[in-house]
């Protein structure tokens, strides 16, 4: 039996980025929630790029790109807008 | 499920590449892989442990960035050898290998921004006024 080593990286860290992903939920405010939100965003990308060669498949690697870019720039945008709002 | 690891994308003429070379890039492939798992699980322990935001996302920006340096390190490596090997006329490993350094820049600039904001914004960073300064 032989492990597929890009499989079991893109497993991995699938379950690293839910860790991240369950960060979020307690907070306590605005922006520890987004910089959980960026770490996970970082660990989906290596997994996806690690489940590409897995899968033998770039779509999937484009998708995580598209995803990682909208993903990031609304994080700007809530933090920007955090910031200008009176607290 | 079907990978370019077991060659069932080449060409019909092309021969699957075997011996030293390709052990000891199974060998570098397994090295990079297990360091990126490890820089990714200090990125989540960093996120779940440190107290203050500024920790935090020092930790989990840099080791993040780690992992996925060392996972865009290895297919890369992969990529640019199966090319090679390939008779340079399979271009979807070339396409993985850019697309691949290519996400890389892409994480890295927005990481780095998207953090950077985050950070000033939680934590505003005090400058002294020149008054200040000449009390002192």
């Amino acid at each position: 039996m032989s492990i597929d080593i890009w499989l079991f990286t893109a497993i991995v860290f699938f379950i690293l980025t839910i860790c991240a992903v369950l960060r979020i939920i307690p907070g306590p405010t605005l922006n520890d929630r987004l910089i959980a939100i960026n770490v996970a965003v970082t660990l989906a990308c290596a997994g996806s790029l690690a489940l590409t060669v897995a899968a033998g498949s770039l779509l999937i690697a484009l998708i995580a790109g598209l995803l990682a870019c909208i993903v990031f720039a609304i994080t700007i945008r809530c933090s920007q807008t955090h910031k200008r709002s009176p607290v | 499920m079907h990978s370019f690891r077991y060659y069932d994308t080449m060409l019909p003429d092309s021969q699957e590449v075997t011996g030293m070379s390709a052990l000891i890039l199974d060998v570098i492939l397994y090295l990079l892989l297990l360091a990126a798992l490890g820089f990714g699980a200090i990125s989540v322990i960093g996120l779940l442990l440190f107290p203050d935001i500024r920790s935090r996302s020092f930790t989990g920006l840099r080791a993040g960035i780690l992992a996925i340096t060392l996972v865009t390190v290895a297919g890369m490596s992969y990529g640019i050898y199966e090319w090679i090997t390939s008779g340079s006329i399979q271009f979807q490993y070339l396409l993985y290998a850019i697309g691949s350094i290519m996400m890389l820049i892409l994480v890295l600039v927005l990481n780095r921004i998207a953090t950077d904001i985050v950070c000033r914004s939680s934590v505003p960073v005090f400058v002294p006024s020149s008054d200040e300064e000449e009390k002192e």
